[in-house]
């Protein structure tokens, strides 16, 4: 991954503009989803993702080749969303979740049944702890890797790997809940 | 090993995306918190790539787009690089002005207060070689060189070239002006 990015990362250091466009083309939807995920708030999560995309024009100079451009962009959409959160305090997942709804009273018997599970599990995430969340954004939403993960929070691989752990113990234990209630 | 800690590598490795043995397969299929655990990394990796498909708004797009291509070719709304031409030609406006107006006085008053230094009373100096009139203008001269800019003498420094000379002349004037009971404005 960081071998492909680096001729980009060279490009966007000579401030070559089609070099940025690959770059952002490559990472926004990962990068939104993170966020997303983390902000619970899709109009704030754009205005965070744009932040972050600027940032990467304005210190492109920083950014070291050998590590390529990944974390560094994750490490950066980290910390728009924590400033993001600590300015516009947390938001319940209302405006996903009320969609969601709507779009589940509408559709068909099967779709409904997929659509309810996807709206139970992410009512689930949105009940972990920031931590455990965190993690469960970066590996599964974010698409980084454990050692990503560990370069964008500064956190050691074991812990990531154990607060994962106990996340997923809990979401399997309210999905467990969740579906004998329906039987 | 207990079956605590097989449950554990077993999810580790899930995690991971590391193959998994027939060992562990065998295990998840007999233990029920493997197999919850198993069903929601699968469940979690299949919306995770479906909400990686999602995006931001056209016009997000459109905007990080059209910004980075200006902030790129140093255009309008390149505050950085506007704000160091802006800066690097007020200093270099300024020290010209500065040359102008003072010209062959600011030599003769430099000359005279680098010999105040030597414990000779600027004043009766100052007095000495110049008129009231003249005294005057080169107050205003200076004043205007620098302050009229809105420029303190270390941004003029920084951004003129001419620090050290600056540095120098803004202590001997600061004693002259001082002496004259002569405010400076804009000048640190």
């Amino acid at each position: 991954m960081a071998d492909e990015d680096r001729e980009l990362i060279l490009g966007l250091k000579r401030r070559d503009v089609v070099s940025f466009e690959v770059i952002f083309e490559k990472y926004r939807r990962p990068v939104f989803s993170y966020i997303r995920g983390l902000v619970r708030d899709r109009a704030l999560a754009e205005d965070c993702v744009q932040e972050v995309f600027l940032e990467l024009v304005k210190n492109a100079d920083r950014i070291d080749v050998a590590r390529g451009v990944r974390g560094w962009l994750f490490r950066v959409a980290r910390n728009k969303a924590v400033d993001a959160i600590r300015r516009n305090g947390r938001r319940a997942l209302e405006g996903d979740e009320a969609v969601s709804s709507e779009s589940i009273a509408c559709s068909p018997d099967a779709e409904m049944i997929e659509k309810e599970g996807r709206v139970g599990l992410m009512k689930a995430i949105s009940g972990l702890q920031d931590e455990e969340r965190e993690i469960i954004m970066m590996r599964f939403f974010g698409g980084l890797t454990f050692a990503e993960a560990e370069q964008v929070s500064g956190i050691s691989l074991n812990t990531l790997i154990w607060r994962c752990r106990r996340a997923l113990k809990k979401l399997a234990k309210d999905l467990a809940a969740d579906n004998s209630g329906r039987i | 090993m207990s079956d605590a800690m097989k449950c554990d590598d077993i999810v580790e490795s899930m995690l991971r995306g590391r193959v998994l043995s027939d060992e562990m397969k065998h295990h998840i299929e007999r233990c029920e918190e493997c197999t919850l655990l198993k069903k929601s990394i699968e469940s979690l990796d299949a919306i995770g790539g479906e909400e990686r498909l999602d995006d931001i708004s056209a016009r997000a797009v459109v905007t990080v787009l059209n910004t980075a291509r200006e902030l790129q070719s140093g255009g309008k709304s390149a505050p950085h690089a506007r704000m160091v031409d802006w800066w690097l030609l007020r200093g270099l406006a300024a020290a010209a002005l500065f040359v102008v107006i003072a010209g062959g006085g600011i030599m003769v008053l430099g000359r005279l207060l680098i010999d105040a230094v030597d414990e000779k009373p600027v004043v009766a100096v100052a007095e000495l070689h110049f008129s009231s009139t003249e005294l005057d203008e080169l107050r205003t001269g200076i004043s205007k060189g620098l302050a009229g800019f809105g420029l303190s003498y270390t941004d003029a420094a920084e951004n003129g070239g001419i620090g050290g000379d600056l540095e120098r002349i803004r202590k001997r004037i600061s004693m002259f002006s001082t002496s004259l009971e002569y405010e400076f404005y804009g000048i640190n």
